[in-house]
């Protein structure tokens, strides 16, 4: 057998290649990070950060790996900003605005929203990842480096949660 | 272990359930066979055997081990409907236990309701600041530079030089149809000497004046009727009709004769302009309009940058030839006119 039938040539992102991804997944990554951090202009960063170390890399990252790479950096990115935020928003704060839009808010999709608030961030991240991108497990375990175990527990706490919560919500209405 | 009094109705259970090893099995049966009051009869024991596993109809028993022993197992087999992971057997215990309680149908809804769907109205407003721009292959770019450039040069050089170029030949021809109108003035007047005719001439040096040609509105170069009429409204003599004749071909030829040069000029132009020149400024813009905006490595800038150079000097050069042609082409249609008001 010669040698080079054994050798699998990689693509590697290229222009157009990467200009698609943009086509493709900056709506995706946007609202993804809008979930996350509730404010559209720090969304905007987000992406475009992501956007901008993507392409500092784009002749290292395999064609097919893309998206995936495009979201790992998106949830480092958006973890890093929220651990910040963190330090530097008082609690206080952060409980009145989430009292604030959950006390009035009855619609269906927006206390599914609230709730969705109300996870941990790596739930919050699994299940977004399940449901508004449509990754299987594997493929969301190894955007958020968890094993396909931990992502399947993690989506499925964070179902449980949000039933919890939506059946709570739905009785008070 | 032993079998004694104490413990054989615990071994005597599970041989029942079926749940006792071939070594306590034997055990046990050789405890009853030394205590046989303690055996049960055939009939006080008939059905518990086949109770538990295989000789119920395959849908009872599947219904029986399908039926959830708790909420967390519900729960368990409501996520995996959800997510698509349940197989045949756990789908039909799910739904035979929502048959059973009916209030857990309520409790699935809501999680089929945790499913969440993205809201596709919410668009990333600054997509296109993400894209990067094509880079263009450099050869394609340096030619249509340089035809553009050649294009450019050429339109200005022609534009600045054709006014000039029709205004000297105008003031040639001026020139040449005051000479040709004072030949024509001296033979009439010789021949009025000869002849003594009383009959009036008309001053022809009057009107001759305001004769000027005008070459800044029409691309046609004519001759102004001033000095067509100057010539043709002479009283010509009717016994003079050599002259009279004379002058109709000069104004036919004379017509032509500057027309032509000028005919050509446009041929000139239109090449220049609508083959070379516009078809380039189209090329650029569909590359453009393909390509979006154009951006350069610094490699690249540099090679257009050594092309330019390059370029400029050919521009240089091909300047001078065109000036060089230009001034032959004004010569040649001086020389045309000249050649033909000496033949006449």
């Amino acid at each position: 057998m010669q040698l080079n039938c054994l050798i699998v040539k990689r693509t590697f992102l290229k222009l157009a290649e990467y200009n698609n991804l943009v086509e493709q997944h900056a709506d995706g990554i946007y609202r993804f990070a809008l979930k996350h951090l509730k404010n559209e202009m720090d969304a905007q960063d987000i992406v475009q950060n992501t956007y901008l170390k993507t392409w500092e890399k784009h002749e290292t990252i395999a064609l097919e790996n893309g998206k995936s790479y495009l979201f790992t950096v998106a949830i480092n990115l958006i973890r890093n900003y929220v651990s910040y935020e963190k330090r530097f928003t008082s609690e206080e704060h952060a409980n009145h605005h989430s009292y604030n839009e959950s006390s009035s808010q009855f619609d269906l999709k927006e206390i599914l929203e609230n709730a969705l608030d109300q996870l941990p961030e790596i739930q919050k991240t699994v299940i977004l990842l399940r449901d508004y991108e449509g990754y299987n497990y594997e493929e969301i375990g190894k955007i958020t480096d968890l094993s396909e175990s931990q992502v399947k527990v993690y989506i499925f706490r964070a179902r449980k949660t949000l039933q919890g919560i939506l059946k709570d919500q739905t009785l008070v209405v | 272990m032993k079998i004694t009094f104490d413990n054989y109705e615990a071994y005597y259970l599970d041989y029942l359930e079926g749940n006792l090893n071939q070594q306590d099995a034997e055990t046990l049966s050789a405890f009853l066979l030394l205590h046989p009051e303690l055996q049960l009869l055939e009939d006080e024991l008939p059905t518990l055997a086949p109770i538990l596993e295989t000789q119920l109809p395959t849908e009872i028993h599947t219904k029986i081990k399908a039926i959830p022993t708790s909420e967390t197992e519900f729960s368990e087999l409501a996520i995996g409907k959800i997510e698509g992971l349940l197989n045949e057997v756990e789908q039909a215990k799910l739904e035979s236990f929502i048959e059973q309680n009916k209030r857990y149908e309520n409790e699935f809804k809501l999680y089929k309701k945790t499913r969440l769907v993205a809201d596709t109205t919410i668009i990333y407003p600054k997509k296109s600041a993400l894209l990067k721009g094509r880079i263009l292959p450099i050869k394609p770019i340096i030619t249509i530079l340089a035809a553009a450039s050649v294009g450019v040069f050429i339109y200005l050089n022609l534009n600045t030089n054709n006014p000039n170029t029709k205004q000297d030949v105008a003031q040639v021809i001026h020139r040449q149809t005051h000479q040709k109108t004072i030949q024509t003035k001296h033979i009439e007047n010789q021949n009025e000497k000869i002849q003594l005719s009383s009959s009036p001439t008309t001053n022809l040096n009057s009107k001759h004046s305001d004769s000027t040609l005008d070459f800044s509105n029409n691309e046609e170069l004519t001759l102004p009727s001033s000095t067509y009429s100057n010539l043709s409204t002479t009283p010509v003599p009717e016994k003079d009709s050599i002259i009279q004749t004379q002058i109709s071909q000069i104004k036919i030829e004379k017509t032509q004769q500057i027309s032509n040069p000028i005919i050509t000029s446009k041929e000139v132009n239109k090449n220049l302009f609508t083959s070379s020149f516009s078809e380039t400024f189209d090329n650029l813009k569909e590359l453009k309009d393909f390509f979006g905006i154009v951006k350069l490595t610094k490699v690249q800038k540099e090679e257009i940058l050594a092309e330019t150079n390059k370029l400029h000097e050919r521009i240089s050069n091909a300047n001078l030839k065109a000036i060089t042609l230009i001034e032959k082409y004004k010569q040649s249609v001086v020389d045309q006119f000249n050649a033909f008001f000496t033949s006449k």
